[in-house]
């Protein structure tokens, strides 16, 4: 409903013909959110940024098969998920992914909150983060996709590597034991 | 003990991202191909049928005259006129009621979302990245297409009715060639272009006509007590401004739309 897929479909044409320039700025567009998604899934820095480059270079050289019309988003993070899955099956068992609550939580619009009621929420965003990294790989990625990175449906199911159909249940499904390691709290 | 919403925690909660490298200059530099020279392009305009401009246009002269009368004689005139695809754009009493206290919840701009929802209904979905502007506050799927909803920040004040300082709507519309008529009376309409596409800064509004994809013409109320900024992007994108806001910097908002 929303957007500017033409301007994109006509950076896409561009970079097919070999400009790399117009194939810079649709990755400009993209890298941030393809990024934190390899983040997401490895869960350190160094093996994201390699996972978003390699991706991003082998979604150049395959972007024949592209669709026009369609989002490029989703596209280019299925591509950089599945290299940021390679390099997390090959690294073997690492240290859990360090997510660290920014200073304050997102802006609700509401009132400001008594020095009491800050420090409860600052408690709680601890303890969320905490379950969290306490979580198998798979259910924090789809809990991370979904609230922390707030990709779409179509774009949780492309970094997932699965049907779009399934992304609810197994967002669910993660969600209840998400919910189970909380404890009563949410229960 | 409080039961607490695990989704509404889950969506309130910002992490701290390692900072995003430079990707773009990194691939660039590794593609081998030469860059040809860059051109400056625009998309193709879309052709306009001149018969339904001219008929929108007259209807938008019916809607001058029953928008200075009341918000009830709209309908009432448009009924009598026998215009059956017009349709006046309503709060929604039907849309579940967002959570209490929540930002523009009282704007009738639709359900509350998260912003991946709003990705699900609007997959090509573009945040401002206007300079101090930082996420929305709150997200909201209605009729209207996508609307995102700032509370107050540096240069952007705060509505004392609302609460809102901002609220930027995305979608498929466009206004021309029947804006200024559909404009009430104490309306100042200022024509501008906001990089080569048409664009209306209109301060004193209470609303205006649009003509959605599918040649439905809407009217959309006036949210914010404020000024409105509509850019009618050469992709069919409808782009609205609207907030206590200069002109310059309701441009800039616009402008930082991808």
């Amino acid at each position: 409903m929303v957007g500017r897929p033409l301007e994109q479909d006509k950076l896409v044409e561009r970079a097919r013909a070999g400009d790399a320039v117009a194939y810079a700025a649709l990755v400009r567009e993209h890298e941030e959110i393809a990024f934190r998604t390899a983040y997401l899934i490895t869960g350190n820095a160094a093996d994201a940024e390699d996972a978003a480059q390699e991706g991003l270079v082998k979604a150049y050289r395959a972007l024949h098969r592209f669709r026009v019309g369609e989002p490029l988003r989703p596209w280019l993070l299925t591509i950089v998920a599945n290299e940021a899955h390679n390099r997390r099956r090959s690294a073997g068992r690492r240290a859990a992914l360090a997510l660290r609550a920014a200073g304050e939580e997102r802006p609700s619009g509401e009132a400001a909150p008594s020095p009491e009621a800050a420090l409860l929420a600052g408690e709680r965003r601890a303890a969320l983060l905490g379950a969290l990294a306490r979580l198998r790989d798979d259910d924090r990625v789809v809990i991370g996709c979904r609230y922390l990175l707030e990709l779409s449906e179509a774009e949780t199911a492309a970094a997932l590597g699965i049907r779009r159909g399934t992304v609810k249940s197994r967002l669910s499904r993660s969600l209840e034991r998400l919910r189970a390691e909380l404890g009563d709290d949410y229960a | 003990m409080i039961m607490r919403d695990l989704h509404d925690d889950l969506t309130a909660l910002a992490v701290e991202w390692p900072p995003t490298p430079d990707l773009a200059a990194a691939v660039a530099a590794r593609l081998e191909a030469p860059a040809p020279e860059r051109r400056a392009w625009r998309p193709p305009r879309a052709a306009w049928r001149p018969a339904l401009a001219y008929g929108l246009a007259a209807l938008a002269a019916a809607f001058a005259l029953t928008m200075a009368v009341s918000p009830s004689a709209r309908s009432s005139v448009l009924e009598w006129l026998g215009l059956k695809s017009v349709t006046i754009e309503r709060r929604e009493p039907s849309a579940p009621p967002p959570r209490p206290g929540a930002l523009g919840s009282g704007l009738g701009l639709g359900t509350r979302a998260t912003l991946g929802e709003a990705r699900d209904r609007s997959p090509f979905l573009r945040l401002p990245r206007a300079a101090g502007l930082g996420r929305p506050d709150a997200v909201y799927l209605g009729a209207a297409g996508v609307s995102l909803v700032y509370g107050e920040r540096p240069g952007y004040a705060r509505a004392a009715e609302t609460g809102a300082a901002l609220v930027v709507q995305q979608f498929r519309a466009r206004v021309e060639p029947f804006i200024e008529k559909t404009l009430g009376e104490g309306t100042r309409l200022e024509r501008l272009r906001v990089d080569g596409d048409p664009a209306f800064f209109i301060t004193g509004a209470h609303g205006f006509a649009y003509e959605t994809e599918d040649d439905q013409v809407r009217f959309e109320e006036q949210r914010l007590a404020g000024n409105t900024l509509l850019v009618e992007r050469a992709d069919g994108l409808l782009i609205r401004v609207e907030g206590r806001l200069a002109r310059e910097r309701a441009v800039a908002v616009a402008r930082s739309i991808g």
